[in-house]
């Protein structure tokens, strides 16, 4: 019988993904590593672990800090990809926050917020960089086939890019901003 | 702005009862599940949080580590700035209830 399992996948909204893997726990297939796309399975009793995503926000005291913290409260850290850290909870020792705490579901919502702001920060910042420095570059150099290919290099990755953040990060951005909103109105 | 008169969160008025005597950062969630029976749950992530919040405003101070189990167990206790804070957010409570009591028309609890 197999005991373990790959799965492909990709995920820019943490929600789907987390309830995606909680789904995968209770079949029996218990998450510990990804790299993006890649996720892999063990398996587990079916409903054995409950599973958080929560991102790392650069802690001075460093992420070790952190980790033996939760792990000295009952959670388990399962992986860590950039800023993203899987943790998991033996579903019979309860749920990892009561579902009316609102304050702290507004400090992982803004977490998350932050992280894809940084990675729209970081894209535009890319395509910034192909538009204002690739581009003109590559019409000053004599044409031959490298200043061609880098015109249109620069181009594809100028509109690409804009285009994904369109299409994926703003919805993103704007759902979690929407959720916080709506949090806030709650404490208020 | 002075940041004492502000009103506390729920999570920090039970972590900082909860520390009127040294504790870790699992006892903290214990205790304060049992206090509130069962309905704040605070999850270790918050709690990490919170903590870092409270050491920087100097309302508890780490004390040591706890000996019961493998000594990696940070534990914290309130500060006297912590102690009168908590004070003054229990007589703001008071001022609820008390305002709450004279003020609400509700038959069944004018007849108690």
């Amino acid at each position: 019988m197999k005991t373990s399992k790959i799965s492909i996948n990709w995920f820019v909204d943490f929600d789907k993904e987390e309830q995606w893997l909680n789904d995968m726990a209770k079949q029996g297939w218990a998450f510990w590593h990804t790299n993006g796309v890649i996720y892999r399975f063990k398996q587990s009793k079916p409903e054995e672990f409950i599973y958080q995503i929560d991102f790392d926000e650069k802690k001075k005291d460093g992420i070790g800090d952190y980790v033996v913290f939760r792990s000295s409260c009952g959670d388990q850290f399962v992986h860590q990809w950039k800023s993203k850290i899987y943790w998991k909870r033996e579903t019979t020792s309860g749920p990892f926050e009561a579902e009316n705490n609102v304050a702290a579901k507004l400090r992982l919502t803004n977490k998350a917020f932050n992280y894809h702001l940084n990675s729209f920060i970081g894209l535009t910042l890319i395509a910034a960089f192909a538009f204002l420095v690739l581009m003109p570059l590559s019409r000053h150099l004599p044409e031959n086939a490298f200043s061609s290919w880098l015109n249109d290099f620069s181009i594809g990755l100028t509109y690409g890019i804009l285009l994904a953040e369109l299409i994926i990060l703003l919805p993103v951005l704007k759902k979690l901003h929407k959720k916080i909103n709506e949090l806030i109105g709650q404490i208020i | 702005m002075k940041n004492t008169t502000a009103a506390l969160t729920e999570a920090i008025y039970y972590i900082l009862l909860a520390l009127q005597e040294p504790l870790h950062g699992y006892g903290i969630m214990q205790k304060t599940s049992t206090m509130s029976n069962g309905r704040l749950i605070l999850s270790a992530g918050t709690l990490y949080g919170a903590i870092s919040n409270l050491l920087e405003k100097g309302w508890i101070l780490p004390c040591g580590e706890s000996p019961d189990t493998d000594g990696r167990r940070k534990m914290y206790q309130i500060t006297e700035k912590g102690q009168e804070v908590l004070l003054a957010e229990l007589e703001r409570l008071e001022e609820l209830v008390e305002n709450g009591r004279k003020n609400i028309k509700n038959k069944q609890y004018e007849n108690k």
